[in-house]
């Protein structure tokens, strides 16, 4: 109970630990001047690399879940399976 | 000394020796020979121009051209040499070493080769070497896979060829040089292709991930540095600028960034951020600014050592456990401290972390493409770049040495550190990637093109940590989703694996009943048949030809007996010819004068 204990206190240092990196990397964003915005959304959405980068992994790992459901997903073996009944019957 | 060595030579003569070289010096010898081939390409890299040059029939082949371009390839080329052999130094199969070492010496023969048909001679060289690096896994698949693997890089020389020798017929020379892309021909397509194809150029890029994930632990760290750098570097000699480039670049950056997050294969997932992180490459090339080339050629240089660390670390992992997929392993960092350690700063470094590798060279090639226009390009690697820190900057490590336990009691048991070469390479690997991260001077120098670049603004600084602290931060609360599965994602080489087979059925079926039919046929049909017209031509012989030449044989014969009696050779019976021939003759003349 007490090694639990010392588990859950430990993952819960790092994670205040991380949101408060997050909290920090985003006030930095609003401090630090960004010469060059490549469009309008960045010149003038704050904390804007925050949410794309938030937004972006979110997109990237539905997408990826979807398209694995839509078909790419297959059981190990599944290019060896038999392409028919005739192929079953190999000589 | 300003005389050129070629470090082929060297790596191929050393290759040559090695099945005689035993005993205690085997590995001083193994680590010699590498180590001789970087000297030679350390001492090149002080020259410059056209060295080694050979009149062959009515060309010139150079094997030594020596540029900017060259000697940055050339010199990360022997490094990993160096690096991949140390790594592999206890490997007792001679003939994995003399298969690698031919390997590296066909990648330096292309990259110091001044004409396309030296450069073919050194493509097909790399190609043949590279399959033994697979075959020698000696897994159950491995066999297969190298199969594929030689006759899809056969094919990718056939198209090369064809494209060089149209070249040739067209232009009339056989430099290899930067293409007239302005005007793309059709061996301009040809020549892209071919280099494409080794570059693993979606759709052609099925062979990587499939040989990858199958080769030996150490081949596979001469695998990922070698093939699809080799192929970077000849497009950016050859087709800079080609701007159907940018589009293929994008896909392959996309593309193998959704497969690599999916896959379940700790290798083949390095496997697919290959494709991934060489379409960065292939759009910066067809970009060809400046900037752009020489964003290519760091983000080349530095993939190869974060890379080859990558694949060392789970080669580590391959060879101590036997396992390569995350369904069987997990929570490792207990049993293999150092070699996660070592792993993570690979991981730091794909993801472009500040401080590390590719945090000098990705952020070039997304400016470059905002430089030149191409925004929905830069854009797009942008989005990718996400991808590259989701699934090699935290899945891997954090399901590979962290997270869930899900190794057997045997996996966990066999798990430790790997012996100390490999230690030892990945330790250089890993100081490699940091010193250049936060030192790039040294590579920035080494670039094509002078450069002015500054990767650590405090912009780009923030920019980056914001990339990567949202973007792990969406991976921790939606991780259950990329939970590891053990089930395999199909790709487009399931088009050409079932067509493979379904010719195979085609033969082993169809194809066989018919030449079994066939066979049935002239057994039971065409043969009797032929037996009757052959008895039919054995009687006719003997009772109609043999009878009518033995009947005028008897005529003549006949005739001749008769004949022969006039010829008595009896004065009286002469006389009496010759005068009743003239009496007829007399006769006969009376008559035709009367009437």
């Amino acid at each position: 109970m007490k090694q639990t204990g010392q588990i859950i206190l430990q993952r819960g240092v790092v994670l205040a630990l991380f949101y408060a990196a997050l909290v920090g990397i985003a006030i930095l964003s609003l401090v630090v001047e960004n010469h060059h915005p490549h469009s309008w959304l960045e010149a003038h959405l704050p904390f804007f690399w925050s949410f794309f980068a938030f937004f972006a992994a979110v997109i990237i790992i539905c997408l990826s879940k979807w398209l694995a459901k839509a078909g790419l997903e297959a059981k190990p073996g599944c290019y060896d399976l038999p392409l028919g009944p005739a192929e079953e019957k190999k000589p | 000394m300003n005389t050129f060595i070629h470090p082929s030579l060297l790596l191929l003569g050393g290759a040559l020796l090695l099945p005689l070289v035993r005993g205690p010096l085997r590995k001083f010898y193994l680590l010699l020979v590498p180590l001789l081939a970087f000297a030679a390409v350390l001492g090149n890299s002080l020259l410059s121009g056209h060295f080694a040059i050979f009149p062959f029939m009515e060309w010139q082949l150079v094997f030594g051209r020596v540029d900017k371009l060259a000697t940055a390839f050339a010199l990360i080329m022997a490094l990993v040499t160096v690096l991949a052999t140390l790594y592999g130094l206890h490997v007792e199969k001679t003939v994995e070493h003399i298969a690698a070492w031919c390997y590296a010496a066909g990648s330096l023969g292309v990259i110091y080769c001044g004409d396309y048909l030296s450069l073919f001679l050194f493509w097909e060289m790399m190609a043949f070497s590279s399959v033994f690096l697979v075959w020698f896994r000696r897994g159950p698949q491995s066999l297969q896979t190298g199969y594929r693997y030689l006759l899809i890089h056969t094919l990718g020389g056939v198209i090369l060829l064809a494209g060089i020798l149209l070249r040739y017929q067209s232009v009339g020379d056989i430099t290899f040089a930067l293409m007239d892309i302005s005007q793309p021909q059709l061996y301009t397509w040809l020549i892209m292709l071919g280099f494409g194809l080794n570059a693993a150029v979606v759709p052609l890029h099925s062979w990587l991930p499939d040989a990858y994930g199958e080769a030996s632990f150490n081949g596979a760290v001469f695998l990922c540095a070698i093939t699809t750098k080799t192929a970077v570097y000849a497009l950016a000699r050859a087709c800079a600028g080609f701007e159907v480039l940018i589009v293929l670049g994008v896909i392959m950056a996309l593309y193998g960034l959704f497969y690599a997050l999916l896959e379940n294969d700790i290798r083949r997932l390095l496997a697919w951020s290959i494709v991934s992180q060489v379409g960065y490459m292939v759009a910066g090339i067809g970009i060809g600014t400046e900037l752009a080339i020489n964003g290519a050629v760091a983000h080349a240089v530095v993939h190869i050592l974060y890379k080859s660390l990558l694949f060392m670390g789970t080669g580590a992992v391959l060879y101590t456990t036997g396992q390569t997929k995350f369904t069987e392993l997990g929570g490792l960092w207990r049993k293999m401290p150092a070699t996660c350690g070592l792993t993570l700063i690979g991981c730091l470094s794909i993801a472009a972390a500040p401080c590390f590798a590719a945090y000098v060279s990705k952020s070039m090639i997304i400016n470059a493409g905002f430089a030149a226009q191409q925004n929905w390009a830069a854009w797009l690697l942008m989005f990718a770049a996400i991808g590259t820190i989701l699934y090699n900057g935290l899945k891997l490590p954090y399901f590979l040495f962290f997270g869930e336990n899900r190794c057997s009691s045997t996996t966990w048991e066999k798990a430790g550190e790997p012996p100390l070469n490999m230690l030892i390479a990945m330790t250089i690997g890993a100081t490699l990637c940091f010193l250049v991260g936060v030192a790039p001077g040294y590579l920035y120098s080494a670039l094509p093109f002078a450069t002015a670049y500054t990767p650590y603004t405090a912009f780009h600084l923030v920019e980056t940590l914001q990339l990567l602290g949202f973007s792990a931060l969406a991976f921790f609360l939606l991780k259950g989703l990329l939970a590891p599965k053990d089930v395999v994602y199909v790709d487009i080489d399931w088009f050409y694996r079932q067509g493979g087979r379904a010719f195979m059925w085609l033969v082993r079926n169809p194809l066989q009943w018919l030449d079994w039919a066939w066979g049935e046929l002239y057994r039971s049909l065409a043969l009797p048949l032929l037996m009757l017209m052959a008895r039919f031509s054995g009687w006719f012989d003997w009772h109609i030809i043999d009878g009518i030449v033995d009947g005028l044989a008897r005529t003549v014969r006949g005739l001749g007996g008769h004949l022969r009696l006039l010829q008595s050779g009896q004065m009286q019976y002469i006389f009496f010819q010759v005068f009743a021939l003239a009496a007829l003759a007399l006769i006969t003349l009376t008559l035709f004068l009367l009437f």
